[in-house]
């Protein structure tokens, strides 16, 4: 049995005993606390910057609140390219073996994204507009489903130490912490078998060093499109923080934020480099 | 920002910024994406900053294709002259 095998038999056997419903986990208050944190306050965007420090703490609690729904749109978002991604690959002859797995991913990205949109919906009246736009590009054989994985896994690395962070963080209010301790839990499954999978999927590949420096490349610039999500214009209207655009700018660029986004990612860069595919810290100036 | 010359300029500035190319190298009707200049990874940022010059949201879901093919079909498409009385 291969590694990748017993691990989609482990993780199965897993969700089937951890399986949640969220529906039941989660009490949702008629309104939000306005004196409370719903991000930690050392990862909002803006932490560090000029733009931070020019806020009292009552709007800082504010653009927590704004931070935590654009932190879930971005959730709802991916997950919902995943779950497209996954339902295409269900039962396809070259995913036969980790389809069994295949149905639980879908199952449980199908519950966070209850939880997230509810939240979004139901105390900011919205989900953050998506932006991105998918053009149809070629592929070297085996490279579609590989970037795929690897996107997932790039996306899902990065949230899941928001969500990890975010869990312990007793500052925050009780259903923000609990919306990222449920998340984590489940991501951390994600994560194992994304690990595995792509390992899978780069060992089978034949690409050449040509092909497989154009991959990384791809990958080190999906990592950069991502950070450039944490940094949302819509959240900082709507904290009322006054050039929303502007201040999304010089936020991207500050060396603050710079750091942030080099420590966050140092786990995922060093899966990455374990894998084989170096990819630069993303620069996003 | 008003007026199509300074739209027009402002997108030319940023498509050469993120392709990082010379601006003299990039016109109205310089393809962005079918060239390779852009990638459609940019798009995120470039609806960013349409939607920051003109002041109002763009809902992706209703984008024809071939909106973004170059400056010239943006500013056309984005920001229509108004109509004259």
């Amino acid at each position: 049995m291969t590694k990748l095998a017993k691990t989609v038999e482990r993780l199965c056997r897993v969700s089937r005993e951890q399986a949640l419903d969220p529906r039941s986990v989660l009490e949702w208050p008629e309104a939000v606390d306005p004196d409370a944190w719903y991000t930690s306050p050392e990862l909002i965007s803006l932490h560090g910057t000029e733009a931070y420090d020019a806020l009292d703490e009552p709007a800082r609690k504010r653009l927590s609140f704004f931070e935590a729904v654009a932190f879930y749109s971005i959730n709802i978002h991916g997950e919902r390219f995943l779950m497209e991604g996954l339902a295409k690959r269900l039962y396809r002859k070259e995913h036969e073996a980790i389809s069994p797995y295949l149905h639980h991913f879908l199952e449980e990205e199908n519950k966070h994204m209850t939880y997230f949109g509810t939240f979004c919906l139901r105390y900011a009246g919205r989900i953050y507009p998506e932006r991105k736009v998918a053009f149809p590009s070629e592929h070297a054989p085996g490279e579609e489903d590989f970037l795929f994985f690897a996107q997932v896994l790039v996306f899902e690395e990065i949230v899941d130490v928001y969500n990890r962070r975010m869990a312990r963080d007793e500052r925050l209010h009780p259903l923000a912490r609990e919306i990222n301790r449920l998340h984590h839990f489940e991501e951390t499954r994600h994560l194992s078998f994304g690990r595995d999978l792509v390992q899978s999927l780069l060992d089978d590949a034949s690409w050449d060093d040509a092909a497989r420096a154009r991959i990384a490349g791809r990958i080190g610039a999906f990592l950069a499109a991502t950070w450039r999500e944490y940094y949302s214009a819509d959240a900082y209207r709507d904290a009322g923080i006054p050039e929303p655009f502007e201040v999304r700018r010089r936020a991207m660029a500050h060396p603050a934020a710079r750091e942030r986004r080099r420590e966050v990612s140092e786990g995922l860069v060093k899966v990455l480099l374990d894998l084989g595919l170096p990819v630069a810290e993303p620069e996003l100036s | 920002m008003t007026g199509d010359a300074a739209i027009r300029r402002r997108l030319r500035a940023w498509v050469a910024a993120t392709a990082r190319v010379d601006p003299a190298s990039v016109a109205d009707d310089t393809s962005l994406f079918s060239s390779g200049l852009l990638k459609s990874l940019d798009v995120p940022e470039l609806i960013l900053l349409i939607e920051e010059i003109s002041g109002s949201s763009i809902d992706v879901e209703k984008l024809r294709k071939g909106v973004f093919a170059d400056v010239d079909t943006i500013a056309r498409t984005f920001f229509p002259a108004p109509e004259a009385s």
